[in-house]
């Protein structure tokens, strides 16, 4: 019966890890959610005196931490990143499908296409302020944009390319070979594919990489540092809206762009280095906003990627 | 003008002698009737995937208005013969055509370099062996080939959609919901609505690839039913692994084996008397 | 080996689409020396769609002895093979005798 026991006792070392593994799991799981869970609940309560005042929204950053509110940064993120999904879905979405659809992987254009391929996944990883670099010398300096809003959503779309590109390319790729073979077969050509097909069936793909690369961009500080945000501003773009034909002035339009600007993280930023106790209210409330922007885009990501995937069930 | 012409034609006719001339011209008319009767001819074709031969010397005659199955045991070369049809492969990189695939009465050869795909794919459709169709409504699926080759007339469209629908016996299932996701029809009603789809533009030659091998009992008759329908209007190539499909639908019968083609011949000789002993066994189940 | 002698051996096939064609293939040919042989399988043969199979290649051989198999199959406890039977056991086909 020796070898019984052995055999036994080697069954004993292999059950030990079964057991240890998944009480780590747990402890790491609970260590990740309650740091989550108490920072959301702290920030809340530190900033709840503010975040129920409706002042807090409607006014401009001010001395006194009792008046100043977050009016300028919100403004001020939403037009940057309305300009920063612009940018990136007129250069991601098409660059996506190149890559897919057109690139050869064979000959010269090949091992080029194969360069920028291997480059667009190392883009994702280069530090946010590298690209804030990059947009200082090409559209401060060297197209003269100033440090305004337009510069600010062309640095932010710089950083959220790659995720989009790469998730335009797996949202393409999840399209059946034979629903491509079905539209050349009868006839149809590769832009009549693409334009009627590989575009509207992975939009739900591209849409959810989108929101994903927007909610981190969304936070983003250091590039906007160094393309010169400001951190105190005490006024609105002008309102480009008119109320007769064509409904747009676009010469104001063109002032919007050009607009200096702040946003929410700065703002926040400039809040916590003050000496005064009152501002770190300030700064915990809009940083409450921030994070219900951010949860808010990732639920909408959530929400599309769950509703496309019932429509294509492929 | 039209007088001088008339004098060289008969100096013409002096010279080389009527006869001769009429004799040649009912040689021709001959030889046209005859190649009316075979739609098309594939003349030594070889096909590779990059260094991989995958069709060896093929040679057979498609005739007109008439089923063509081809079979044998998987990997043999069927389905990629019925995709040099077509040109499916050139979707692909790495694809290499030798030989001729003359296509009547077009006097195209299918696998020159230089011959307009899309226009080849018009008159040559094919159906899928997964039942594909896009995401769309019923109506726009039908009609999508029709878009796409250029059909704006939207009383035009419906005429088609609906004439293709009851050519594909799917009319009077659908009529009443051609507005709904395609996605909500059975597995067979989807594999009709293909059909519908490929026929829809009029085609001379629909190719099929293994149309009921995702399907069930019931769906394959009807899907059988209708080619022979189909074969009325159209010439049909059918891919199948069943080898009593091809026996009940098709007209001929081409065995192919490792990427060549073994025997060609009418589907009852192929059954009852095949002439290869490769045949034979392969119908038997002695291989594959 | 003869095409007949193959196709008999493909009724023992472990396949079973394979053992469908041979049967089909055997009434294509009216292959007379097969009924045996046919016979033997509807012995122990469960299965209706191949019982049917085998009947309709009966039918096809059409001698006094592939109809007396019919026959018997009239009154199958099997409402699939029994209707089937009856629908063309009704007018029962014309032995020509070749």
């Amino acid at each position: 019966m020796k070898s019984l026991e052995k055999f036994d006792k080697k069954k004993l070392k292999k059950i030990k890890p079964d057991i240890i593994f998944p009480i780590f799991g747990f402890f790491a799981l609970f260590l990740v959610v309650s740091f989550m869970f108490t920072l959301v609940l702290d920030v809340f309560l530190d900033g709840f005196e503010k975040l129920k005042d409706p002042n807090f929204y409607t006014s401009f950053p001010s001395r006194f931490p009792e008046k100043a509110g977050i009016l300028s940064g919100w403004v001020g993120t939403l037009l940057v990143m309305g300009g920063a999904i612009f940018w990136s879905l007129l250069i991601g979405i098409p660059a996506g499908i190149y890559l897919e659809e057109y690139a050869k992987k064979r000959g010269l254009i090949g091992k080029i296409e194969n360069i920028i391929e291997l480059n667009i996944n190392n883009l994702a990883a280069v530090p946010a302020i590298i690209y804030g670099l990059l947009a200082l010398g090409i559209f401060v300096y060297r197209f003269k944009l100033g440090e305004s809003i337009l510069t600010a959503g062309l640095t932010l779309s710089i950083l959220m390319l790659p995720v989009i590109v790469v998730n335009t390319r797996e949202a393409i790729r999840r399209i059946p070979r034979d629903i491509r073979e079905a539209a050349y077969a009868v006839g149809a050509t590769k832009w009549d594919t693409i334009r009627d097909h590989i575009f509207p069936y992975s939009l739900g793909g591209i849409l959810t990489g989108l929101i994903i690369a927007a909610s981190r961009a969304i936070g983003e500080t250091a590039p906007l540092v160094t393309i010169g945000a400001l951190t105190f501003i005490a006024f609105l773009p002008p309102n480009p809206i008119t109320s007769d034909f064509p409904y747009l002035s676009l010469t104001k339009f063109w002032e919007v762009l050009m607009s200096p600007f702040t946003v929410l993280p700065i703002q926040i930023f400039n809040w916590v280095s003050r000496p005064q106790a009152a501002f770190q209210i300030n700064a915990a409330a809009a940083g409450f906003i921030l994070l219900v922007l951010t949860v808010f885009m990732n639920a909408l990501a959530y929400y599309i990627r769950q509703k496309v995937r019932r429509k294509y069930i492929w | 003008m039209v007088i001088g012409s008339v004098v060289i034609d008969n100096i013409k006719n002096l010279i080389f002698g009527t006869k001769e001339k009429a004799l040649e011209e009912t040689k021709e008319a001959n030889l046209i009737k005859s190649e009316s009767e075979i739609k098309i001819e594939v003349k030594e074709l070889n096909f590779y995937y990059g260094d991989f031969k995958a069709l060896k010397n093929i040679n057979l005659k498609v005739p007109t208005k008439k089923i063509t199955a081809l079979i044998g045991p998987s990997g043999c070369g069927k389905t990629t013969l019925l995709r040099c049809f077509n040109r499916m492969h050139d979707l692909y990189p790495d694809s290499r055509y030798e030989g001729t695939i003359y296509f009547n009465p077009y006097g195209i050869n299918i696998v020159d370099k230089n011959i307009d795909l899309l226009d080849l794919r018009r008159k040559i459709g094919m159906v899928f062996q997964r039942p594909n169709p896009f995401p769309k409504s019923i109506f726009e699926n039908v009609a999508y080939g029709l878009k796409v080759n250029g059909i704006r007339d939207k009383k035009l469209i419906q005429e088609k959609v609906e004439w293709a629908l009851r050519a594909s016996a799917l009319w009077d299932e659908v009529k009443d919901r051609l507005k709904e996701n395609a996605y909500s029809l059975s597995g067979g009603q989807q594999q009709r609505l293909c059909i519908a789809r490929a026929i829809a533009i009029e085609p001379d030659v629909v190719l099929f690839d293994e149309p009921t091998s995702a399907l069930d009992p019931i769906s394959t008759a009807k899907i059988e039913e209708l080619l022979i329908q189909l074969k009325e209007k159209l010439t049909i190539i059918i891919v199948t692994h069943n080898m009593q499909q091809a026996a009940r639908v098709s007209d001929y019968t081409g065995f192919m084996y490792l990427g060549e083609l073994i025997e060609f011949d009418k589907t009852d000789k192929i059954f009852t008397v095949p002439k290869e002993k490769l045949t034979e066994e392969y119908i038997t189940g002695r291989f594959g | 080996m003869p095409f007949e002698e193959k196709l008999i051996y493909a009724l023992k096939h472990p396949v079973r689409e394979i053992r469908k064609t041979a049967i089909f293939i055997i009434g294509l040919k009216k292959m007379r020396s097969a009924i045996k042989e046919l016979e033997k399988i509807l012995i122990y043969e469960e299965d209706p769609i191949m019982i049917i199979e085998i009947l309709n290649s009966l039918k096809n051989i059409g001698t006094e002895e592939a109809m007396e198999i019919i026959e018997r199959f009239k009154f199958h406890s099997s409402s699939l093979i029994s209707s089937y039977i009856n629908k063309f056991l009704v007018h029962k086909p014309i032995n020509d005798n070749n």
